[in-house]
Parts: structure tokens; C-alpha cells; sequence
């Protein structure tokens, strides 16, 4: 673990930030909110600081805990904001295999998602909720829950890409044979993840 | 619930049962052997039996029981 | 009897005094942006320093609560400690599936119930649905054959059940809200659904259609499960506002006990006190030792005990088709009369279509309260034709007990244990 752990400064503020991960390519500094690129051994900030409020969540940057008899690390965390309020997204590692992962957690509810290997370009204007698309090889009949487009409200630890305070982001959830898929088009890149809810029982801190 | 509640409740309903026994057991309702009904029917009929205990006179209240009760209405007494 | 412990209340993350009417108001969830104010309908904004009123309800008069159930309240779910921050309640324009003598159809109906939101102390919720019917805890669930309904009245959106008729399928629109809310709050923002019923759980489906494009917006997924009122009032048993209502159910669970148990222990009194009649004295008496001018004097009757005694008179008439009366006068040891009992006595008999019949009366007797001990003794006369022969017995009978009190008595307990333990029902 942590074999290319680096600490940056912050380019706003100065502060110590800790970089485990050498894929990671945006961090977002605890004290003063503001996103930063990594870009070989420098930062470059991206976008306004913006310091996510913390709402009480179980889960916080840097924690390690246990689902579902696998331990986790929090890596990072991603506030996306919507019209009907936000939600976040916990970017985590599995460390029994270093396997990436996240949990969504918006108003109560969680969701464990795993990157799909593939996806379909789908436009997110002609997507129809409550119609069926192909999102991906594996899952070709998803019946489409809900579309909304979002807002990248900020970020905080270690985050897998660029992202920059602001961005517009389109989701379309679906669901196919019990599992919540979700297809996230950024300006740059467009994933899909595969996720399952779980309970904060299933959830024990170490 | 306060126990002084619950005695209360159980009590009333002790007492109802008490009473009902006592009631079934001691004949309320049932009226004394020695009946006043019976003594004025006869004070009526023999006005002085119960001062010279005549027992004659008993005739005649049995004759006004018997005609009250089978409905005979006798125009020859006896 | 369990101990209430009173349990302490979610700590709020915010309190202040409402605008509009003054009184004061607690967020507990971090993440409310709306409070809408349970005293007087104003719906304020939680974050700004302000407080400002965005928009007024109705005032909370016109929607009370339907039962005990209010904001603020405590309550034990699935292990965990929960408070109810809000209330939205529904009003249900919907069509009902009927089935009668082989017809079916769908009928339209009109429903309201309110949705109670449960905040958990890490911040996880559910929903708590209460109507007139009961009590439902809402779930939202990932489908695992997900569809919406169409034209065709079966569906099902689990695996492993088959397609099931749909139960129920409308709109329903928000018409009143109190409490803490993430959203802004839409009265008569207007939702689409779908239910069916698979074993005891109702499973809907409900969507938002977007006014502007008439597209549907989100899709949701729920399934509902029955609780019954016993639960729920467990469930909210550790708050002093259900003290009195508790009390109150558990004085009605006695009076119901009680009275079923008084009912059970005079029926059996009932039977039980046929026994124990003990014959005091007995004598038979010819016809032909009585007449209807001289009195026949019986054996000494000795009572010994004070209470109720059985005196009988049977009558034995020989002659068919012939009658008999028969007067006993009682006298005390001094020769007074103090009591009389007459038999009326017949015997009928004869023939007709449908055979051979006899109708008799040949017994009389009366209940006395025995208030003297002492020797006793009775005259006896007799009218009768000459040709009536036969004979009467005069029994005496102790140790009689009146069983018509113990009859009331079941009867009257049967009753009230039946209307105790319908008032017992509203709480349990």
C-alpha cells in the first residue's frame, strides 16, 4: 500500500495534501476546497475552492471500513449537485485486490458501484426514461429510471480524473436484472458503473 | 399502570363476584319462609286465627286459594 | 410491565424561531433545505440566516394527524433509534380493482394517507405510511424485471412472481406538508402509480411526468409491508406523549381480562351448583287421608339450618282425564301458619292424528329463605271427584343455591368483555 505516496501543497492555500494513489488525477484539498491537476510532480488548480459541508455522512476521506466482509479505503469524495439537491460519490479502494469502487450516497441511500469494462455512446438528449437502451455489453436491456443533468459541485482527497468545479454532468440511471446501472457523461469522458444498494449495517468502521 | 389501578379494577371485579355469590348462596330476592303474603291472605279470611288459632277457619282461606287458583267460580260454597 | 425509558431526541443541527408565528422549530437533518413549520403552515428556508418564508401552506387544522403519530416523535425501528421529522400527505385519485361473482372491473376512488419520514441517528430514512386502513413501512426497492405497466392489467417487476393484476393504479398529489424536507416542497405536485399485491406486500411503481414535454422525468420503485398497530405502537412506546395513551390501552386490557374471566367463573358456578341439594324431609300422602273440610298434619319437618330450602309438592293421580288440588299450609312450633304452597295437579290423555298423547301437570313448588331453625310442621287438603285416586308427596330440599344470579352474571360479563375488548382494539 501507498508506494508512490506523495504530499503536494496546495496551491491556494499552502496546506499539506497527501496523494496515495499515483493514478489519481485530481485532488481536492481538506482545507480550503479547492480542486487541483496533478500533472507530473506539480498541482494546477482547476476551478473556485469550494469546501464541501460536511452533512454528517458515516463516511469521511481516508477512512477504512469494512463492507460486506471486504475492508475499503475512502479515497476521495465528489459532490455533484442537481436540481432537487446533491448527492456524493465516495471514491474507494478494496484492499484486497486494490480494486476501485464507489459508494453513492444520496439522502439515506447507498449504493456500491464497480466500473464496467465497456460503454455505448448514447446521446443523453434521445434517451427516453422509462424506455430500454443498451448501455454496455453486459447490460444491453436497461430499463432507464431517471435522466438529470448535474453539476460538479467539488471535490475533496483523491479523485480517479480531472475534474473542475462547475463542469456539467449528464446521469442516466437504469436498471437492469436487480442492478442500478449508471452512465455518467462528463465533458471529457463518459462512464459506466455497475452498482448494488446496500444498508449501513453491512457497514462496520475498523 | 399504577398498581393502586390495577387493585381497583381487580377489586371491583371481586367484589361483583362476591356479591353474585353472596346473592345465589343466601336467596336474594327469595322471599321468608315465614311469608307475610301467606299470614294476610289468612288474617283476612279468619280475622282472629292468629289470637284463638282456630283451625276451622282454615277452610275458608282454602277455599278462597282453591276457587283463585283452578278459577272455579263456585256459585255454592260449601 | 416494561419500563419506559425515556429516550433522548436526535440532537438537532439547528433551532430557531419560525417567522411567521413565533414558535420555535429544530432541524435534525443536515441536509434540509425547507422547514415547513407545523403551528401555523409557513414553509421557511433552513439555510439562509434570515429564515426567510418561501411560500405558506394550509394551516395544519384542516390536515391533523389520523392517529398519536406527530412530528418529533421517537420510535424504534429494526433496532435503531429513529425520529419523524416530516409528514406529507397524499391525496389518491385512483382506479381499485373489484372482483365480485365473476365480474371484474375498476372502480374510481378517491384516498388520502400520510407519509411519515423517519430520520435514523446516522441519517438514513424511511418512509412510515399511515392511512385509515394501517400502518406501512415503504421501501424503495431496485427491481429486478423492471417495466411499467401497460394496458394489460398483470405485472410484476420481481423475480420469482408471476405477473399479478394490478391492484391499484392513479395519481396522487401532495396536499400538505409539515416538517423538514431536502426539496423544496410542490403542493399538488402530482405523482403516477401502480400497484400490485404479491403475498402480503404491495408493490408499486411510481413516475413524474415533466408538464412541459410530457416525458417522464424519474421512475421509482417501492415495495410496502403491513405493520400492524400493536407494532407501531411498540415502536413509539418510549415517548411520554404515548404514556397516557398506553395507560389507557392497558386499563382496557384488564377490564377486557377481567371480564371475560368473571363470565367464565359464573358459568362454572352455574353447573356446579346443582349439587349439593340435600332432601330434608319427605312424606307421601294418600288421596284417601285428605279431604277438602279437615286438616291432615304432617310428620315434624325440622330445619336445622338457616337458607334456602326447596319445598316440592308431586302429585301421583292414578286416573287419567282427572284433576286434583292439593293445599300444604306450613306452620312454625307454635302453630301459626306462616306459609302455603297448592298443586293444581291434572292428567290428560287421549288420541289424535298424529297418536297417542298425555299432558300433565304434577308438580308445584316454591324457594323459601329460612330464617328460624326449629321444628315445623304441615296441613294438607285435598279437592278432588271421589273416583280421582292417587296420592302427593311433600318433599323438603336444603342446600339450594339461585343460579339465575350466576346466569346474569355470565351473560351480562360475556357482553361487556365483548365491548371492553372493542375498545381495547384501538390501542393494540
Amino acid at each position: 500500500m501507498a508506494l508512490f505516496a506523495r504530499e503536494f501543497e496546495c496551491p491556494s492555500c499552502g496546506g499539506r495534501i497527501k496523494r496515495e494513489n499515483a493514478a489519481s488525477k485530481s485532488l481536492g484539498c481538506p482545507y480550503c476546497g479547492q480542486t487541483s491537476h496533478v500533472s507530473g510532480d506539480s498541482l494546477s488548480m482547476a476551478g473556485t475552492p469550494n469546501l464541501l459541508i460536511d452533512y454528517g455522512s458515516m463516511f469521511s476521506v481516508g477512512m477504512v471500513a469494512t463492507l460486506r466482509g471486504r475492508r475499503f479505503r475512502v479515497s476521495g469524495k465528489l459532490r455533484i449537485a442537481y436540481e432537487d439537491g446533491f448527492w456524493d460519490e465516495w471514491y474507494i479502494q478494496f484492499l484486497d485486490n486494490n480494486q476501485d469502487a464507489w459508494i453513492q450516497e444520496d439522502d439515506g441511500g447507498f449504493i456500491l458501484f464497480e466500473p464496467a469494462t465497456d460503454y455505448e455512446r448514447l446521446s443523453f438528449h434521445d434517451i427516453k426514461v422509462g424506455g430500454y437502451y443498451s448501455f454496455s455489453n453486459a447490460y444491453q436491456q436497461v430499463f432507464v429510471t431517471s435522466k438529470s443533468r448535474a453539476k460538479v459541485e467539488g471535490g475533496e482527497g483523491e479523485l480517479p480524473f480531472a475534474i473542475i468545479p462547475g463542469d456539467i454532468a449528464d446521469f442516466v440511471e437504469g436498471v437492469e436484472d436487480g442492478k442500478v446501472i449508471s452512465m455518467e457523461i462528463l465533458p471529457k469522458e463518459t462512464h459506466i458503473s455497475v452498482g448494488t444498494p446496500f444498508k449501513l449495517d453491512e457497514v462496520s468502521l475498523n | 399502570m399504577k398498581n393502586f389501578t390495577k387493585a381497583l379494577i381487580v377489586g371491583c371485579f371481586v367484589a361483583i363476584a362476591g356479591l353474585t355469590y353472596a346473592s345465589s348462596v343466601r336467596g336474594l330476592g327469595i322471599s321468608a319462609f315465614k311469608s307475610h303474603k301467606t299470614m294476610d291472605q289468612i288474617k283476612k279470611d279468619c280475622p282472629n286465627y292468629y289470637t284463638n288459632k282456630d283451625g276451622q277457619c282454615l277452610r275458608t282461606s282454602f277455599r278462597s286459594i282453591y276457587f283463585l287458583r283452578t278459577g272455579y267460580t263456585s256459585s255454592t260454597g260449601k | 410491565m416494561a419500563t419506559i425509558i425515556k429516550e433522548e431526541k436526535l440532537s438537532s443541527i439547528e433551532q430557531f424561531n419560525c417567522n411567521s408565528c413565533g414558535n420555535g422549530l429544530e432541524v435534525f437533518n443536515p441536509r434540509a433545505k425547507y422547514i415547513s413549520c407545523q403551528y401555523c403552515g409557513s414553509v421557511l428556508d433552513t439555510k439562509s440566516e434570515q429564515h426567510e418564508i418561501l411560500m405558506s401552506m394550509s394551516p395544519p387544522t384542516e390536515h391533523q394527524p389520523m392517529s398519536f403519530i406527530k412530528v418529533g416523535l421517537l420510535a424504534n425501528f429494526f433496532d435503531k433509534k429513529y425520529q419523524v421529522i416530516a409528514r406529507t400527505r397524499w391525496q389518491q385519485d385512483y382506479y381499485e380493482y373489484w372482483s365480485e361473482e365473476g365480474e371484474t372491473g375498476y372502480s374510481r376512488e378517491l384516498w388520502i394517507y400520510d407519509e411519515w419520514l423517519m430520520i435514523s441517528e446516522q441519517r438514513t430514512y424511511f418512509y412510515l405510511v399511515e392511512d385509515k386502513d394501517g400502518y406501512y413501512i415503504s421501501e424503495e426497492i431496485v427491481p429486478d424485471n423492471p417495466s411499467l405497466p401497460n394496458e394489460s392489467s398483470h405485472w410484476s417487476f420481481m423475480k420469482n412472481q408471476r405477473p399479478q393484476i394490478i391492484n391499484e393504479y392513479g395519481s396522487a398529489s401532495v396536499i400538505y406538508f409539515e416538517g423538514e424536507s431536502n426539496y423544496q416542497i410542490k403542493l399538488n405536485d402530482l405523482i403516477q402509480f401502480a400497484s400490485y399485491k404479491h403475498k402480503n406486500t404491495i408493490y408499486t411503481a411510481e413516475w413524474r411526468i415533466n408538464e412541459l414535454n410530457n416525458q417522464i422525468k424519474e421512475i421509482e420503485f417501492f415495495k410496502e409491508d403491513k405493520i400492524s398497530k400493536k407494532e407501531i405502537i411498540q415502536a413509539f412506546e418510549n415517548n411520554e406523549e404515548l404514556d397516557g395513551l398506553r395507560r389507557k390501552g392497558e386499563i382496557w386490557q384488564w377490564l377486557t381480562y377481567g371480564a371475560f374471566a368473571s363470565a367464565i367463573l359464573f358459568f362454572v358456578l352455574m353447573f356446579t351448583s346443582f349439587g349439593g341439594t340435600k332432601q330434608v324431609f319427605t312424606q307421601t300422602f294418600n288421596f284417601a287421608e285428605l279431604n277438602d273440610s279437615a286438616l291432615f298434619k304432617s310428620k315434624p319437618i325440622q330445619l336445622d339450618e338457616t337458607g334456602l330450602y326447596c319445598i316440592e309438592l308431586r302429585g301421583g293421580i292414578e286416573v287419567t282425564n282427572s284433576e286434583a288440588f292439593v293445599l300444604a299450609y306450613f306452620l312454625n312450633n307454635e302453630d301459626e301458619v306462616i306459609n302455603h304452597l297448592d298443586g293444581d295437579f291434572s292428567v290428560y290423555s287421549g288420541f289424535d292424528s298424529d297418536g297417542y298423547w298425555t299432558e300433565s301437570t304434577e308438580e308445584a313448588d316454591k324457594l323459601v329463605k329460612v330464617k328460624e331453625t326449629g321444628t315445623y310442621h304441615a296441613k294438607l287438603m285435598l279437592d278432588r271427584e271421589d273416583a280421582v285416586t292417587g296420592s302427593v308427596t311433600l318433599n323438603i330440599f336444603s342446600g339450594v343455591v339461585l343460579t339465575r344470579y350466576y346466569v346474569i352474571g355470565w351473560l351480562i360479563f360475556l357482553l361487556l368483555g365483548f365491548i371492553f375488548r372493542s375498545s381495547m382494539k384501538k390501542y393494540f
